[in-house]
C-alpha cells in the first residue's frame, strides 16, 4: 500500500495505492491521526484501492470520526468491489462517498 | 606459536630488507669510494712522473749515455732514487721505445732487483702499449696504464721527456704495485664497511623494538580483549572495554571494536527484548484465541435428534487471531435464534469485543422484544467507551420451527444465503456495523421458509480466503458450492465449503477466521435427504 499525500490549504488529498488490509491499515490510520491541526478536509482518494478488508473500514470510521467536528472526510474513486463492501456495511450512505 | 607469527615475520622481512640495503649501500660506497681513489692514485702517479721527467730537462740522454756516462749518470740516479724512494713508488724508469713499440732502449731503470735491473743503454724487447707511444710523440701529455705482467699488478703514469732542447728525447714512467692500493683501499674501506652493518644490525634492533612497541604488543593486547570478548559472549559475562592510548590505526581499531561490542550488546538486549514481546504477543494471541474458540457453543450437529431443524457450525480461527464468532440458542421451544459476528481487529481485544458482542445480545434476545431494538440496545452499548473505535458486523435471526417463520435483523453483516435446490442471497436493508453510530437505527426483516429451505451463515472469511496471487476465493464459487451441495446435510455442506476453500488457497496461510452456520428448516415432517 502507497500512501501520496497533497495538501492545498486546508484540505489534504491521500491517494491510497493497494490494498487497505489489516497490514496497511494501521499506517493508514497513523498518517491520518498525525494530520496537522490546520487540516478541516480530508479527501481519500481510493481510485488506485484494490482491495478493502475489515480492518480498512475500521481505518474509514476513524477517519470518518476524526473528521466530522470539521469539514469531514470525502472518499473518492471507489471501484465496484469497495463500494459494495461499504453498500453491505451501510457505510456507504454514512460516509461522504462521492 | 600462532601468536608469534606475525612478529616472526616481520623480524625475517626486516632482515632481509636490511640486508639487501646493507649490501646495496655497501657495494655504492665501494664502487664510489674506489673511482675517487683511483683518480687520486692516477693524477698523484701522473704527477710523479711528471717530476721525474723534469728531471732530465737540463740534460741530453744521449749525453748522459755516453760522454757522462762515469760522471754525471749516478748523480742523476741518485736523484731518481731519491724522488722514487720519497714518493714510495715502486718502479722508476726512463726508456726511449723504439718506433715499432717491439722494444727500447733503457736509460734508467730504478727499484728492480740487482740481478734483472736493466743496464743502462740497453735494448730491451718489450711489448709497448700504443698510449706510450702516443706520449712519445707528443700527441699525448700523459698516459696512464694498468698491466698484468711478471712483476705483478702495476698501474703506470707516463710522461714525456724534454731535452734541453725543448724536443721530447724519452719516456718517465712510474708504477705503483696495485696489490698494495688494493690493500690500503681495503683498509681505508674495512671500516666504513664495518660501519654500514653495525648501521644495519642497529636499525634492525630499532626496527623489531618498535614495531614489537607500536604493533605487535597492542596486536597482542587486541586479540586477547577479542578473545575476552568471545569468551564473555559464550558465557554471558561483562566484557571490559579496551582502554585505548594511541590515535594510530590500531587505536582507532581498538575504540572501533568498543563501539562494536557495545552495539553488539544492544542489539542482544533489543533481540532478548523483542523475543520477550513476541512471546507476550503469542501468549496473547493463544489467550485470545481460547476465549474466542471456549466462547462458542458446540456446533457440530447439536440438535441430532431434533426432527424440526438441522444444524452445523464452525469457525476455524487464523494464525492471527479474528474476532469471528458464531452462536446460537432457543429462547423457548419453538424458537431458535443463531447470530453470527466478525469483530474488526485481531488480538486479545477483538476477543473481548467478541465476548461483550455476544453475551450482549444473547441477553437482549432473551429479554424479548424485536430484533431491530435488540440491535439498537447493542448497538448503544457498544458505542460507549469504546476508544479502540472497534465494531462489530452482525447477522441475528431467530427460526420458528413449527411456522417457518425466519425474523432477522442485520448489522453490516455479509447477507446470508437461503435456499432449498438454489440458494439466493437475502439482500437485506443495509445498515452499519455494532459500535460505530450511536444514531444507528436496525431493521426488522422476515422471511418465510418452506420445509428443506437452508439458511448459509458465513463471515468474510469464507469469501475473501486467499490464494498466494491474492486473488479471493469469492461469493459466485461459494455459491457454487451451496448449489452443487444443496441437497446434503449441513455437516456435509460445511465440509464440502471448507474443502472448496482448502483447495483455492492451496496452503497460503489463512489470513482471517473462517466462520460457517448452515441451518436447514425441515418443519415438522421431515424430508427425507
Amino acid at each position: 500500500m502507497e500512501i501520496k499525500k497533497v495538501q492545498n490549504g486546508n484540505k489534504m488529498t491521500f491517494s491510497l495505492d493497494g490494498r487497505l488490509d489489516v497490514e496497511s491499515s494501521p499506517i493508514a490510520q497513523q498518517e491520518i491521526a498525525a494530520l496537522p491541526e490546520e487540516i478541516t478536509e480530508l479527501v481519500l482518494d481510493c481510485s488506485k484501492m484494490e482491495y478493502i478488508s475489515s480492518a480498512g473500514l475500521r481505518m474509514l470510521v476513524f477517519a470518518h470520526k476524526q473528521m466530522n467536528p470539521k469539514e469531514g472526510l470525502v472518499i473518492t474513486g471507489i471501484n465496484e468491489n469497495v463500494r459494495d463492501v461499504l453498500r453491505m456495511t451501510g457505510f456507504l450512505k454514512k460516509l461522504h462517498v462521492e | 606459536m600462532v601468536n608469534n607469527s606475525i612478529r616472526k615475520k616481520l623480524t625475517a622481512a626486516f632482515l632481509v630488507c636490511i640486508l639487501v640495503f646493507g649490501s646495496l649501500a655497501a657495494y655504492v660506497g665501494y664502487r664510489e669510494k674506489l673511482a675517487s681513489e683511483q683518480k687520486i692514485y692516477r693524477d698523484y702517479l701522473t704527477h710523479c712522473s711528471a717530476l721525474v721527467a723534469s728531471t732530465l730537462n737540463d740534460v741530453s740522454v744521449e749525453e748522459l749515455l755516453v760522454a757522462k756516462r762515469q760522471t754525471l749518470y749516478p748523480k742523476y740516479a741518485t736523484k731518481l732514487e731519491n724522488i722514487r724512494e720519497e714518493m714510495r713508488l715502486k718502479y722508476v724508469y726512463i726508456y726511449i721505445p723504439s718506433e715499432d713499440a717491439k722494444s727500447l732502449v733503457n736509460l734508467f731503470a730504478l727499484g728492480m732487483k740487482e740481478d734483472e735491473a736493466w743496464k743502462p743503454g740497453q735494448t730491451v724487447a718489450a711489448d709497448l702499449n700504443q698510449k706510450v707511444l702516443d706520449v712519445y710523440q707528443g700527441t699525448k701529455k700523459s698516459a696512464i696504464v694498468t698491466t698484468t705482467n711478471q712483476y705483478g699488478y702495476v698501474l703506470t703514469a707516463y710522461c714525456p721527456v724534454y731535452g734541453p732542447d725543448g724536443q721530447i728525447q724519452a719516456i718517465a714512467g712510474t708504477d705503483l704495485a696495485r696489490e698494495n692500493l688494493m690493500k690500503r683501499f681495503i683498509q681505508d674501506t674495512s671500516g666504513s664497511l664495518a660501519l654500514i652493518f653495525a648501521g644495519c644490525a642497529v636499525m634492525l634492533l630499532v626496527l623489531l623494538f618498535l614495531s614489537k612497541r607500536l604493533v605487535i604488543l597492542p596486536l597482542e593486547k587486541l586479540t586477547l580483549y577479542v578473545e575476552n570478548f568471545v569468551k564473555s559472549k559464550k558465557h554471558g559475562g561483562a566484557f571490559a572495554h579496551i582502554k585505548v592510548k594511541s590515535t594510530d590505526e590500531l587505536g582507532r581499531m581498538a575504540e572501533s571494536f568498543n563501539t562494536m561490542s557495545d552495539d553488539m550488546d544492544r542489539y542482544m538486549n533489543q533481540v532478548t527484548e523483542m523475543t520477550i514481546s513476541a512471546e507476550k504477543t503469542n501468549t496473547e494471541l493463544a489467550v485470545a484465541q481460547k476465549i474466542q474458540e471456549r466462547s462458542l457453543p458446540d456446533g457440530h450437529n447439536p440438535y441430532p435428534d431434533d426432527t424440526r431443524l438441522q444444524l452445523f457450525a464452525s469457525m476455524k480461527p487464523a494464525k492471527q487471531v479474528g474476532g469471528d464468532f458464531y452462536d446460537f440458542f432457543w429462547i423457548d421451544d419453538l424458537r431458535l435464534c443463531v447470530v453470527i459476528g466478525d469483530v474488526s481487529g485481531k488480538g486479545i481485544t477483538a476477543a473481548l469485543f467478541m465476548m461483550r458482542a455476544k453475551t450482549l445480545i444473547k441477553e437482549c434476545v432473551l429479554r424479548g422484544g424485536p430484533l431491530s431494538e435488540v440491535l439498537n440496545t447493542a448497538n448503544l452499548d457498544l458505542c460507549e467507551r469504546n476508544e479502540e473505535e472497534m465494531f462489530v458486523t452482525l447477522f441475528l435471526g431467530i427460526l420458528n420451527t413449527e411456522s417457518g417463520q425466519f425474523q432477522y435483523a442485520n448489522a453490516g453483516h455479509n447477507p446470508p444465503y437461503k435456499g432449498s435446490q438454489e440458494f439466493h442471497s437475502m439482500l437485506p436493508e443495509c445498515t452499519c456495523p455494532l459500535g460505530v453510530f450511536d444514531e444507528e437505527e436496525y431493521i426488522d426483516e422476515e422471511r418465510l421458509l418452506t420445509p428443506g429451505d437452508g439458511i448459509f451463515l458465513y463471515t468474510d472469511g469464507v469469501t475473501e480466503a486467499e490464494n498466494r496471487e491474492q486473488e479471493l476465493f469469492g461469493e459466485p464459487a461459494m455459491l457454487t458450492v451451496l448449489n452443487n451441495h444443496s441437497k446434503s446435510d449441513c455437516a456435509s455442506i460445511e465440509a464440502s465449503m471448507r474443502e472448496a476453500i482448502c483447495a483455492f488457497t492451496d496452503g497460503a496461510e489463512q489470513s482471517d477466521d473462517i466462520t460457517i452456520l448452515m441451518l436447514r428448516f425441515q418443519g415438522t415432517h421431515p424430508l427425507i435427504v
